[in-house]
């Protein structure tokens, strides 16, 4: 006797078991599609009708087809991708729940057909109770986008909104996919589905979160550690519940997907078909008498307890580490060893559904437990040789640096108007791929110094660097730089044969820009419209200046007084170059000289700085010692000013003797550099001081470097809170600001 | 003709099977008898391709069960706790069966819900543990396979159900040949319907035996012999299972024919002999005593 069975009848049959699946897909996509555009509808038609009465109609119709491109781009993408991740895990661990139950799985085994040919039924269906009613909604919502194009003839745009639903289509099914074979992979290793909820969550992050503490130990204790070493993207396929997430995320617009991330999308649909081919070889291979169990697989099982247990101890450990600080080991190696100690436990009750297995494999929980307390003296004492670690010089292909971090000394012209169509092809940062002898000598001096304490610069930047490699990968590194390390680096680089490269713009060796701006603070922005000749005198004097103050000691210690602006054109009138700020500093005199002659109501140069008096305003929290005064300044080792307090008051204080006023003013910043009054707070770099007070009446705003201000001047100051000073509404224009 | 040749199968540290091997031929009904926990419903599964031996293999005419849809289209597994869909009716489990069973007699099947008074249309999950068992079996009798694997399936039957179905099974057999395979731990239930009966005992097989040739083959002796004589000398040729005395009662289970038993008995000159046939409760109690199975300290 033979049988003929037919497969699509047994997926029809299945389909009708699972209704309540369907039911619930159906009901969540079109709550996600077209019921949630009908209600975003009635704000989009509200918005046009507002604008009609305002503006034209052509600027009302362009203000609806942004909101519907809006729509489908992001806001559908939000609702979709819940319906999605949910949609993924029911049909995942229900559609398969028969191998949980020893009577349904006599059932379904014990039918006349193979074990592939029911995996392969049951997951499609799977993907059709998700894949169709999303159909269906998107094709809801297609028509009634289409019927509100026609009726505010914006129809001519529907292509690029197709274009835009086929790509959150193809992003939504790689996700779906992506979520679905991993919950599938995980429900195969389990004996129940409350293990395979449990395994999905923690394995769908495992790696991504193994990274993110890695990243985070190593940014804490490593000196060099700088993090985009290892793009994200690289290590989130391996976890592919944040792999969905990320998917998810993808930018796309009207012109494509993936623009340049060939890898990431590489990637994604590897692990969609390893996940897959991976749960139906479990689904072969898996013993039906392993329903009813814990976790089924043995070695997954001590894997992922053992990786979870180790990240739960140094997530823990890390929270002692935000709580207190970087040196509280004791606490924090408490928070490891219970953080291990306890997820191990709570695993062991999952894997075995009992709780006295709370303390099973306790040579395994003493070995996982040494081993997370292992990791935080290898962070440590850099026990890798992380920070010590530098290529061989045969192994360098190119240098790249980073200038951002070190202060004036060698900004770079990464300032390109957006839109910009230059010509220039000089990198942004300083790349170099020919001899990096020079270079690598400097680096290993920096390696050489790695690992000083951070407490033995009172005075330094950071310098990100590159160095591509022959084999392909990037070495990254975020050396801590002294100013007599600038003065080197400098000396390297500001090389005639790394014009055409680089070369750091505040040395004004651009020659004459196309415009130029002098930004005095006290008179606002002061606009010049000087011509050619001009603006060549003015940026040959401070080129002859900048040369003349050519060291690390003037150049860190001058004062600021004004700032040019240029503007480089590389043809015509339109701006196609860059623009770059030259800061003036009070040595530079024949600038300032220049300035006067073409710019003679210039006031900082008129008054030439007589100062009458300094306007100190501190805005700090008033409970805070001297130290944490001090931390103000932003030195290592105490916390930011900005995390110190919820709470901030005003301090004023005024700096009329003349001795006092010559000890403050080499650390003083002069000028427009923040033009908001709440910057100080959000920047890094500089905090604000107050106003100088000039003798012609003029308040100048000035500035201090994080870490200038000397701790002995401040012990000098005393502070008077200002009891009026609402420091609730202080903090709300703070937020605002950030936001 | 199934044939299961050194099946073993293991749960962690447990032996559930340890090398059976025996032979279930065609149109006889199957008992399979065991202990709790002899690994009857392990053998079951096996049988019936939900689980696949650790080593050893079952054929049915040559041809592995396990993962093979033909062989398994000619199998029909009734388990212990047979699953349901969750408020599904008998229609519903009746389409389904007949998606993979492309023989099943539906016709049959109204005729003996019909018999059985069950209702297609009510949810299963309101029927009584009787009622489904019920249901299983039609659904067994009318997918039209060659074999019926029923673990414990009289379980939960009353007297007069579990004849009638008894009554089923024997018509399916003389109608198409079907041949029965029923594990259960109640001999007396087993008696009057198997034909064959394979005892497990501790994941091995004891014996499969004919019931009637085991039953000619096993006798419980009564008797009450004169002082002097040395009954065990006599029956040196035949195996005692079990003896026991009470007072001059002298009660012995022994493997043996009657005809020499009773030859041997008239030269012990008895004063009283009687030579009674075991039932298979009986039978199954002895045998798996010699095994090592404690009954009496069960008892207590």
């Amino acid at each position: 006797m033979t049988s003929k069975i037919s497969y699509f009848k047994i997926a029809l049959d299945d389909l009708r078991h699972r209704m309540w699946m369907i039911a619930l897909s159906c009901t969540g996509s079109l709550l996600a599609l077209p019921i949630f555009f009908l209600f975003a509808n009635d704000s989009y038609i509200a918005s046009y009708h507002r604008v009609l009465e305002y503006d034209s109609l052509q600027f009302a119709q362009s203000n609806l087809d942004r909101n519907y491109a809006g729509f489908l781009m992001y806001y559908s993408r939000i609702s979709c991708s819940i319906i999605l991740f949910i949609g993924a895990l029911i049909v995942g661990i229900f559609g398969y729940r028969y191998l949980y139950s020893r009577k349904m799985i006599d059932l379904y085994h014990s039918m006349p057909v193979k074990r592939n040919a029911l995996f392969l039924i049951h997951y499609i269906d799977g993907f059709l109770i998700w894949l169709i009613p999303m159909l269906i909604s998107l094709g809801i919502t297609l028509i009634l986008l289409l019927v509100n194009m026609a009726r505010y003839n914006i129809i001519n745009n529907f292509g690029s909104y197709l274009l835009v639903i086929g790509q959150n289509l193809l992003l939504y099914i790689l996700a779906f996919l992506t979520v679905y074979n991993f919950c599938l992979f995980c429900v195969m290793l389990c004996g129940n589905a409350f293990n395979a909820i449990c395994l999905t969550g923690l394995g769908g992050v495992l790696v991504a979160g193994l990274w993110g503490l890695h990243c985070a130990y190593s940014s804490v204790y490593l000196h060099t550690y700088h993090m985009p070493t290892l793009d994200f993207r690289q290590v989130s396929w391996a976890s592919p519940l944040v792999n969905a997430v990320v998917l998810l995320l993808e930018e796309n617009d009207r012109s494509g997907l993936f623009q340049g991330e060939p890898f990431f999308l590489f990637m994604s649909i590897l692990v969609i078909i390893a996940t897959f081919a991976a749960a139906l070889l479990l689904y072969l291979r898996r013993p039906s008498e392993l329903a009813e169990h814990g976790i089924d697989n043995r070695p997954t099982q001590h894997i992922i307890r053992i990786a979870v247990s180790i990240a739960a101890g140094l997530s823990l450990g890390g929270i002692f580490i935000v709580v207190l600080n970087r040196t509280a080991y004791g606490w924090i190696l408490f928070g490891i060893v219970f953080g291990v100690f306890l997820i191990f436990g709570i695993l062991n009750v999952i894997f075995h559904m009992d709780f006295r297995a709370f303390l099973k494999y306790k040579l395994e929980l003493f070995l996982t437990v040494l081993a997370a307390c292992l990791l935080l003296p290898i962070y440590r004492f850099d026990l890798t040789g992380f920070d010590t670690r530098l290529p061989r010089q045969a192994n360098i292909e190119g240098v790249k640096f980073e200038f951002g971090g070190l202060g004036d000394s060698l900004p770079n012209y990464r300032t390109q108007y957006l839109g910009s169509n230059s010509t220039d092809t000089r990198q942004d940062d300083f790349v170099h791929y020919e001899d990096t002898t020079p270079l690598y000598h400097f680096l290993q001096t920096l390696t050489d110094k790695a690992h000083i304490s951070a407490a033995a610069y009172s005075y330094g930047g950071s310098c990100i660097v590159y160095l591509q490699q022959k084999n392909g990968s990037v070495f990254a590194r975020s050396y801590r730089v002294l100013d007599t390390d600038q003065e080197q680096l400098r000396s390297i680089i500001e090389d005639d044969r790394f014009r055409d490269i680089y070369y750091p713009v505040s040395s004004g060796l651009y020659g004459a820009p196309d415009q130029l701006q002098i930004n005095c603070s006290f008179a606002g922005l002061s606009y010049r419209d000087l011509n050619a000749t001009q603006r060549t005198d003015i940026m040959d004097a401070y080129t002859r200046d900048f040369l003349n103050h050519y060291t690390m000691e003037e150049l860190t210690s001058g004062v600021t007084v004004c700032e040019l602006r240029a503007e480089y054109h590389k043809e015509d009138d339109t701006p196609t170059y860059s623009y770059e700020y030259f800061p003036v500093y009070d040595t530079y005199t024949e600038t300032m000289a220049t300035i006067l002659k073409y710019y003679p109501d210039c006031p900082i140069v008129r008054d030439n700085l007589n100062i009458a008096s300094i306007d100190i305003t501190l805005e700090l929290s008033g409970d805070l010692p001297l130290d944490t005064l001090y931390s103000y300044f932003g030195l290592d080792g105490y916390p930011s000013y900005t995390e110190a307090s919820e709470d901030y008051y005003y301090f004023h204080l005024r700096v009329d003797d003349p001795g006092d006023m010559n000890e403050l003013y080499p650390y003083l910043h002069i000028g427009s550099l923040y033009s908001n009054s709440l910057s100080h707070l959000c920047e890094d770099r500089y905090v604000y001081l107050g106003d100088l007070v000039l003798e012609s009446g003029d308040h100048v705003s000035c500035y201090v470097d994080r870490g200038q201000f000397p701790k002995e001047w401040i012990e000098r100051i005393e502070i008077t809170p200002d009891a009026d000073y609402d420091a609730d509404y202080y903090d709300y224009n703070r937020y605002e600001y950030d936001y | 003709m199934i044939a299961i040749s050194n099946v073993s199968k293991q749960f962690g540290e447990v032996k559930a099977l340890d090398s059976i091997t025996a032979t279930i031929g065609e149109g006889q009904v199957f008992g399979l008898i065991g202990t709790n926990g002899a690994g009857k419903s392990t053998l079951m599964r096996i049988l019936s391709g939900v689980m696949k031996p650790d080593s050893g293999e079952v054929t049915m005419d040559d041809a592995p069960i396990y993962e093979n849809p033909t062989r398994k289209s000619e199998i029909f597994f009734i388990s212990d706790d047979q699953y349901f869909f969750g408020n599904g009716t008998p229609q519903e489990m009746l389409r389904y069966y007949q998606t993979f069973y492309p023989h099943f007699d539906l016709e049959q099947f109204k005729k003996l819900m019909t018999i059985l008074g069950l209702d297609e249309k009510r949810k299963i999950n309101t029927f009584s543990k009787g009622m489904k068992k019920q249901l299983s079996v039609i659904f067994g009798l009318c997918a039209g396979t060659k074999y019926l694997l029923c673990d414990e399936t009289f379980d939960g039957l009353d007297p007069v159900m579990r004849q009638t179905v008894k009554n089923m099974f024997i018509q399916e057999m003389d109608a198409r040949g079907l041949t029965p395979i029923i594990a259960s731990h109640n001999l007396r239930e087993l008696e009057d319907i198997c034909d064959h009966v394979g005892l497990l005992h501790k994941g091995g097989i004891l014996f499969s035996r004919d019931l009637d040739e085991m039953k000619l083959g096993i006798h419980k002796l009564q008797c009450v012999l004169g002082n002097d004589t040395d009954y065990e000398k006599a029956f040196t040729d035949m195996e005692i299972l079990k003896k026991e005395t009470r007072g001059s009662l002298l009660t012995l289970t022994i493997r043996g024919q009657r005809g020499q038993i009773e030859t041997i008995m008239r030269g012990l000159c008895p004063i009283f002999y009687e030579v009674l046939p075991l039932s298979l409760e009986e039978i199954f109690i002895s045998e798996t005593e010699v095994k090592g199975y404690d009954f009496k300290n069960l008892i207590l």
